[in-house]
């Protein structure tokens, strides 16, 4: 939040400053000694003091014999694979980890924490809040889902093998609710179904379709089906262009044969379409799950964070939230994240299995 | 030239990853000085700070105080003292971070567990204020170099006993205070009952029944008496013996239980517009023909009505409800290890101490302060136009005088958002009374699993 946080920042750019000086300059130092000097001067002392340094190693290791090039290769290929192992390791691993040790501990997040063995576990396979949230998100993620695939499969297939007017218009119309940001969507939605006056109301009324307002989010079943369609509106454009380029990746060899064959339009689709792009299918579902898993903004910013009425659009991802930092049991949080966690990687196995089988048999 | 272009492709990637990182490092800071309007001046005065502080002028009032002060403010209040401030001290370079109240424990508590990055002083409003006050990152405030304990008389009862943890320090304060009121329209009660005076309209509103009265007499002149029944728990949680939770056990007043049936009543009856608090409708009342009035504390008048009220200016008007109340505000408090506790406190006495600075700042911003003195001498001076001349701080001394303590606890917050889903429910109709309490009661479990529930 202010001057330390600047801090952190430096202390992680640190290691690529000095990767980057010290690569960049070595060769230079090796070729164009007085150039570099000018350069050295330049650059702040302790830059100039690593740079050295690494010039030379650099000397010393660029050897004319083949091997040590050779190792240098391998070495400049792990230096470029480097940044996204730190990053990983640092913001990907260590949380988890983390994570996994703070389940197993009672904290307020100030206080420091208590071990406490496997109680939180064992508190969240009786706690039924937990696996009504698990219910909702995967009923909200199904009833999203679903939808979605058949719409872009058509979609894609209507823009793929037909000559439409103005597809790409519609493409990009499609894709446009993905732009905004989930947040601003929820809140929309908000201002559209809430109350007694709202617009949906409003305009319900002035055509006469109902003679009293509805209060739309008094219904849990109401208020779960919006937050999939919600959900549906703001994916389905992805999901057909990614649809989309794994239908044109299919060789149209194939379709000619096929045509020749004397294949219907529809069996195409059914026997060469479909198994062709399962790839992407898969793709498409897995990466699904896990979003889906961890949804978040759209339900919370729709009813404030409380995930209402009778939680029934309380995701799993804002119960770990409620109970970290409204309840202050990070600690459970963390068992809760970590029965998620679990959850995500079961639904992945399973659907990938499923899909994969079909494939192989 | 192969090679070249390797190296150019490779030295920009790691540039663009170096430019990501610094790019976040940078917003951060800006984030940090991100305060308001108050920020101008202060930030000029950073530029220039290294020659100030070689060449002190001395002899300054602000003798050898000098340095920077981290604020944490979930509003932007704090900062409005913040020039007042610097004329008084002007070494002391003062950087408030607004961090929306939904997201201040999260943002807090990462640094309160690691020490690092906390700030000086952080505020904590009435829902987890009781939270922070029992917990130990607040200095008490009783001992040197502060002796609170002798300002404490010029204070509100009600402020200093919510800065008060349960062993008695004193860890927080505030630079105000929220007292309640009935905010009514002056116009529909001379229509429908005939006055508009506040004694005799709250005489009208006495007690809950008194109020339910009063409702029905409305909607036979086709006016709703509420914006939302909600709002009228904010009056009702003062309405309590007890407070949610005491001794570690879950405690339902019995206020609370007919509060439900109340609720059910307004809504099965049509007494308000059944909106929720802050939807667009509900501001909207303010300015309608056909809602009598919201039950709102000090910050709703400034917030709601005040800004609000064009058509209806002069038509409001301020009655005390069945019971006194206080609801919400914003306490503060400072770090119990940060390095600037001297300058830190400078800035709470001047915020929370000084009726001079009050009095200015509630003439600016409409605000009821915390010190008697500020409030007492505003009491005398001239009323408010959109309340018909009805002076607000005469009112609001008068039912501050009435509250001695609070009935907060630490699980405030979400046990409040608790019973209010749970008497949505009830009050639509959803579930009955007992299916209701039992979802308040399991919603209470599974938030706070060390109390004890029966």
């Amino acid at each position: 939040m202010n001057k330390n946080c600047y801090g952190e920042g430096r202390v992680l750019c640190l290691p690529f400053t000095v990767c980057f000086i010290s690569w960049e300059s070595a060769p230079m130092i090796q070729n164009r000694c007085a150039a570099t000097r000018g350069t050295k001067a330049a650059l702040p002392k302790i830059f100039a003091r690593v740079s050295a340094r690494s010039a030379l190693l650099f000397q010393k290791g660029m050897g004319i014999s083949m091997k040590k090039k050779a190792f240098h290769k391998q070495f400049y290929g792990y230096l470029f694979i480097s940044p996204f192992f730190i990053i990983f390791l640092i913001f990907g691993l260590y949380p988890i980890v983390s994570t996994a040790l703070l389940s197993m501990q009672k904290w307020d997040g100030m206080l420091p924490p208590d071990f406490n063995g496997i109680d939180n576990y064992a508190r969240l396979i009786t706690d039924t809040t937990f696996f009504r949230s698990v219910g909702n998100t995967i009923r909200i993620w199904l009833f999203n889902f679903i939808p979605q695939m058949a719409i872009a499969l058509l979609l894609a297939a209507l823009f793929t093998f037909n000559r439409v007017r103005g597809m790409i218009l519609f493409r990009a119309a499609f894709y446009m609710p993905n732009l905004i940001t989930a947040a601003s969507v929820g809140l929309m939605f908000n201002l559209l179904f809430n109350g007694g006056k709202s617009a949906v109301n409003h305009l319900l009324l002035m055509t006469g379709i109902i003679d009293t307002p509805i209060y739309f989010f008094e219904s849990p079943f109401f208020t779960s089906s919006l937050v999939s369609y919600i959900q549906w509106w703001m994916w389905f454009g992805y999901t057909t262009i990614i649809v989309m380029t794994g239908m044109a990746s299919i060789d149209t060899q194939v379709y000619e044969a096929a045509m020749v064959d004397g294949a219907s339009k529809r069996k195409t689709f059914f026997a060469i379409t479909l198994p062709l792009i399962r790839p992407t299918l898969i793709y498409m579902t897995i990466t699904s799950i896990i979003g889906g898993m961890q949804i978040f903004d759209v339900p919370a910013t729709l009813t404030n964070g409380t995930g209402e009425p009778q939680k029934s659009i309380l995701t799993t991802a804002m119960y770990i939230y409620i109970q970290a930092f409204r309840s202050h049991n990070l600690g459970y949080a963390s068992a809760v994240s970590m029965g998620l966690f679990l959850m995500i990687a079961l639904l992945s196995m399973v659907s990938f299995r499923l899909l994969r089988r079909k494939e192989e048999g | 030239m192969g090679m070249n272009m390797k190296k150019w492709l490779s030295a920009m990637l790691i540039g663009t990853m170096l430019i990501a990182l610094i790019g976040c490092g940078n917003s951060t800071v800006n984030e940090g000085t991100a305060g308001g309007d108050d920020q101008q001046p202060v930030e000029q005065e950073e530029e220039t700070g290294s020659v100030e502080e070689s060449q002190q002028p001395e002899g300054s009032e602000a003798e050898g105080l000098s340095g920077e002060l981290n604020i944490w403010s979930s509003g932007e209040e704090l900062g409005r003292f913040v020039s007042g401030f610097n004329q008084v001290y002007p070494d002391i370079k003062v950087n408030i971070t607004v961090i929306p109240n939904a997201d201040f424990l999260a943002k807090l508590t990462p640094v309160m567990s690691s020490g690092q990055g906390a700030p000086d002083i952080f505020t904590g409003e009435s829902d987890y204020v009781k939270y922070l006050v029992e917990s130990p990152f607040w200095e008490d405030l009783r001992g040197e170099p502060y002796n609170i304990e002798q300002y404490t008389d010029g204070i509100w009862p009600y402020v200093v006993s919510v800065g008060t943890d349960s062993a008695g320090a004193i860890k927080a304060l505030s630079w105000q205070a929220s007292p309640g009121s009935v905010l009514y329209r002056r116009d529909l009660a001379q229509q429908v009952f005939g006055t508009s005076d506040p004694e005799a309209v709250g005489a009208l509103l006495a007690s809950n029944d008194k109020m339910l009265e009063a409702a029905a007499t409305l909607k036979e002149n086709g006016i709703a008496m509420f914006a939302s029944w909600q709002d009228i728990l904010n009056m009702q949680f003062s309405n309590r013996q007890t407070a949610w939770v005491e001794e570690d056990k879950l405690i339902i007043d019995e206020s609370m239980l007919d509060f439900m049936d109340m609720a059910k009543t307004i809504y099965e009856s049509g007494y308000d517009l059944n909106v929720d608090p802050w939807s667009p409708e509900w501001s909207a009342a303010v300015e309608s023909d056909n809602t009598f009035c919201y039950v709102l504390p000090s910050w709703g008048y400034q917030f709601v009505v005040k800004p609000a009220a064009n058509v209806t200016m002069g038509q409001w008007g301020l009655a005390q409800g069945p019971v006194p109340y206080v609801k919400g505000g914003t306490w503060f408090g400072i770090y119990k290890d940060s390095p600037q506790k001297e300058a830190a406190w400078k800035f709470m006495e001047y915020v929370a101490l000084n009726a001079e600075a009050q009095q200015s700042y509630a003439v600016e911003y409409g605000e009821y302060v915390s010190l008697k003195e500020a409030d007492q001498a505003l009491a005398a001076a001239e009323g408010e136009e959109v309340l018909g001349g009805q002076n607000l701080f005469e009112f609001y001394n008068d039912q501050m005088g009435k509250i001695e303590s609070d009935l907060m606890t630490p699980y405030d917050g979400q046990i409040n958002n608790a019973f209010l889903a749970a008497v949505k429910v009830y009050a639509n109709g959803t579930m009955d009374k007992d299916a209701a309490l039992a979802q308040f009661k399991n919603d209470v479990a599974t938030q706070y699993p060390d109390l004890i529930i029966e």
